[in-house]
Order: structure tokens, then C-alpha cells, then sequence
């Protein structure tokens, strides 16, 4: 570096009309670009994927609802996921629960509170209560709740820890090398599927994990497509 | 270039100030700078609607509506002949018989067609059996606990709230639900009983008779006639 500046700033042999530093121009020219494109590089990785701008969205919803409290067996309740979340694994929508689902407990327990004020309403006159959605797949993409929760993949791998969270915010990316990452290694993910809606479960190891992931991917016969036209039909 | 990189310095703290980094949380809906078809105007399950009154995209069914099948065979469905395993069976969905009494037994036949046409017998096995586990567990055994005695959570935290809960959940094991006609079971499951909800729309009817047979099996296990005890149960019991 030292021989480049002098090379640059070696004396002249005609008539000097600039500075003599303006022989470092290039150079400083140079280092600028190199800075500037390595934070507009840095910047896009950081903002302009969906790891920024849709992972951490945790709306308000019209009804304080809190997961932590109800849901997974780790919870003051253990409900498990189906209870609420009944057509999971039966549709290709999960749905949000009917208003009637929660009246079955909260006709008995607690039913006078103000913070079930809209649920109350939505069971006497039918008023739908106004869930705001989290995660989001875009309308192009037909993703199918039932064959996953069917074939071994947890709710935890595309919602994170929801019966950790007072309010639920989105955790992971859902973007498609996300779903790609699940699809070209399914046995990485796949778990017995009496432990789907556990969402504290782990395989003791990840050796453990390969082996058994390899035997439901050949027993269950889970080929995952990896075509556009898997999911973008 | 001292003062460009200065500069830029300045620039990324102030963005990084202002974006902060990936996982902040946000109550704000997400920014699409290019939406492209993200968002579709076409209904979608659960989806809102601003055209009807109700606010919902699912329209419900015209009172009166009778199911012909799923829709994902309009043919079949469609045909003359065609004829709902349920048409055929009404009592394995309603639990009644033609007389509209509960049937005193499991029904004889399931909704599954065999290839002659006939429906398939319906049997309980391990199968059946280990169904109605899986579903007593996740919908029933909150308030009727996991032996079916009534100790579920709901009267645990009705007990810590005060909550009447606590007086009006079933005891299953005592002798009149081990009593009740499978058919009973059936429809409580099926249409709830006193302050219970029923429960037919979150379980199919092949889910129903398997949690029956379930909960009859956790009574058994309370309550076994002697008869029919294992001798080497019979030594240990006290």
C-alpha cells in the first residue's frame, strides 16, 4: 500500500498543474465506492427481505387472547392446538376458532369478564369477532395445513414458540427459501405425530433426529415437491 | 474522503437508529414495496367481506340445504344414483334408531362403502380405540380429566376463580353415565347436555363413536365386573 502512494506520489518529470495530492483521487474514489456499495449490500440483506419486514408483526387483536396462558402442555391450561385450532388437520385452512369454542369454557368460568366483552356479543348475535391475520403466505401460494400437520411437521416450524407468547407476533421469515429449506431436507424437520402440537418437543440429538426423519420420510412415502408448480398453481 | 466516510458513518447509524434490526417487533402491518399478487381480491376461508351485511366471505347455507358429498367429486355427487353414506346410515350420525331412541349398542354399520356397494360393519379395535384417545384427550378430558372422573383443569382454576364450574362438570365414572346407552354418549357428544357445548362440530361422526368407545374403556378401567377382570389384575387389587 505504502509503494502504491509513493508510485502515485513519485515526482513528476513535466510541469505539475494539481496538487500533488490529487494523485491519491483515484484511489480515495476508490475506497468510497467500495464503502458505499458494501453498506447499500449490508442494507438490503438487513431490510429488504421478509426477515425484516414481516418477522416481529404483533398486532393488537380485538380480543386479549393469550397463548402462554392456554396453550401447550407446558401452560397453566395445556390445551392442546386442536382444541381451538380444530380443522388443522382436516383442511387446508386452520381455522380461528368460533366464538363458540370459547364459550365452551368461558360460559362457566369467567364469563362475566370485560375483556370477553366481544366474544360475548359474537355468541348472542352471531357478529363475527375481527381476528387480525399474522402470518401471511401470499394469494399466489396454496399451502395446505392438514398434509403437514399430517406428516410430521410441527406447528413450531413455521409459527415459533406460540405457546410461549402473551401476544402473537410472527417468528419466523415464511419466505420461499424457508419453505425450500424444509422441502429439499424434510427429514431435518419431520417428528412423530403424536408430538405435531408438542412445541417444545427435540429429538435428543441431531443425529437422532436424521435417523428417525429418514424413516418417516421413507415409511410416510414424503416426497415434497420442490416444483413451482407444488405450491404456485 | 475523510469527511464522505464520515458521512456515510452518520447515515447508517441514522438508519439503523431509525429501521433498527431484523426481529424488532412491529404493531404495524408489514410494508410490501412490491405486492405483485400478494394480496388477491377473491374470498378466502375466514377472509372479510365488505359487500355483505355480516362482514364475512363464507356464506352460510340456505336453511333447508341437504349435503350431497364434498364437491371434490361433482360427478359422483351429482349422479342420479348416488346415494350419502349418511342417507344410508342415519343412525351412526345421529346416534338414534328409526324410533329416535338411543341405540343401546355401537352401530352396525360404519360410513365407509365397500367395493360391492354394501357399507363396511363397523367394528371397535386398537385402532378405533387409540382415535378416541388421541380426540378424548384434546376436546374432553379439559373439564372430565384423563380418567374421565371429572378432575379436568376447568375445575381446577373454577375452584382458584370461583367459578360454578366446579358443580356442573360430570363425574363419568360414577353409575349413571356408565349406565347411559352408547347412543346417549353419543349425543351428548354430538349436541351437549346441561351447561356442556356441543361438541359435533369439531369432531366427525367416525371421531364421536371412537371417543365412546374410548370413554367406555376409561369406565372399565374404574369399574370392572368381576367377570371379566384378568386374574393377575384380581391378586393385586385390594
Amino acid at each position: 500500500m505504502r509503494k502504491l502512494l509513493e508510485f502515485l506520489n513519485r515526482p513528476s518529470t513535466r510541469g505539475n498543474f494539481f496538487r500533488r495530492s490529487i494523485n491519491n483521487l483515484p484511489f480515495q474514489i476508490l475506497v468510497c465506492l467500495l464503502a458505499t456499495g458494501a453498506v447499500v449490500v449490508a442494507a438490503i440483506n438487513e431490510y429488504a427481505t421478509n426477515k425484516y419486514l414481516n418477522v416481529g408483526y404483533t398486532p393488537d387483536q380485538p380480543v386479549a387472547f393469550d397463548h402462554s396462558f392456554h396453550a401447550g402442555p407446558d401452560s397453566v391450561l395445556g390445551l392442546d392446538c386442536r382444541y381451538c385450532h380444530n380443522f388443522v388437520d382436516r383442511s387446508s385452512h386452520s381455522n380461528v376458532p368460533t366464538s363458540n369454542t370459547c364459550w365452551n369454557c368461558h360460559s362457566q368460568v369467567k364469563s362475566d369478564s370485560p375483556a370477553l366483552a366481544l366474544i360475548r356479543r359474537s355468541v348472542e348475535t352471531g357478529e363475527a369477532v375481527r381476528w387480525v391475520k399474522v402470518h401471511k403466505a401470499p394469494d399466489y401460494v396454496y399451502f395446505n395445513h392438514a398434509v403437514h400437520i399430517n406428516r410430521g411437521v410441527s406447528c413450531v416450524e413455521c409459527h415459533g414458540r406460540v405457546d410461549q407468547q402473551v401476544v402473537v407476533g410472527q417468528q419466523k421469515s415464511l419466505n420461499m427459501s424457508f419453505c425450500l429449506d424444509c422441502h429439499r431436507n424434510p427429514e431435518k424437520y419431520l417428528r412423530p405425530l403424536d408430538k405435531v402440537t408438542d412445541l417444545s418437543w427435540k429429538a435428543e440429538s441431531p443425529e437422532a433426529q436424521a435417523a428417525q426423519g429418514t424413516k418417516f420420510v421413507h415409511d410416510w412415502k414424503v416426497n415434497p415437491p420442490q416444483s413451482c408448480s407444488g405450491c404456485h398453481r | 474522503m475523510s469527511r464522505y466516510l464520515t458521512f456515510l458513518a452518520i447515515v447508517v447509524v441514522a438508519v439503523i437508529g431509525f429501521l433498527g434490526f431484523q426481529g424488532k417487533t412491529s404493531k404495524q402491518t408489514p410494508i410490501y414495496v412490491f405486492d405483485d399478487m400478494d394480496y388477491q381480491p377473491k374470498y378466502k376461508a375466514q377472509g372479510e367481506n365488505t359487500f355483505f351485511a355480516d362482514g364475512r366471505d363464507a356464506r352460510p347455507p340456505v336453511a333447508g340445504s341437504v349435503a350431497r358429498g364434498t364437491g371434490l367429486e361433482p360427478t359422483k355427487v351429482f349422479s342420479a344414483e348416488y346415494r350419502r353414506a349418511e342417507s344410508l346410515n342415519a343412525s351412526f350420525v345421529t346416534g338414534k334408531d328409526e324410533k329416535g331412541n338411543f341405540l343401546l349398542d355401537f352401530p352396525a354399520k360404519s360410513l365407509t362403502f365397500l367395493s360391492s356397494g354394501e357399507l363396511q360393519p363397523y367394528t371397535i379395535d386398537s385402532k378405533v380405540l387409540e382415535l378416541g384417545r388421541a380426540k378424548y384427550q384434546i376436546y374432553c378430558a379439559v373439564c372430565h380429566g384423563d380418567a374421565a372422573d371429572g378432575n379436568g383443569i376447568m375445575k381446577v382454576r373454577s375452584a382458584i376463580e370461583g367459578d360454578i364450574a366446579i358443580n356442573t362438570i360430570a363425574n363419568l365414572q360414577t353409575a349413571i353415565y356408565r349406565a347411559y346407552p352408547q347412543g346417549q354418549i353419543y349425543d351428548v357428544i354430538n349436541n351437549g347436555k346441561n351447561t356442556m357445548m356441543p361438541y359435533g362440530d369439531k369432531l366427525s361422526p367416525e371421531e364421536r363413536w371412537a371417543v365412546v368407545a374410548y370413554l367406555r374403556a376409561l369406565q372399565l378401567s374404574q369399574f370392572s365386573p368381576p367377570e371379566i377382570t384378568p386374574a393377575s389384575i384380581k391378586a393385586t387389587a385390594k
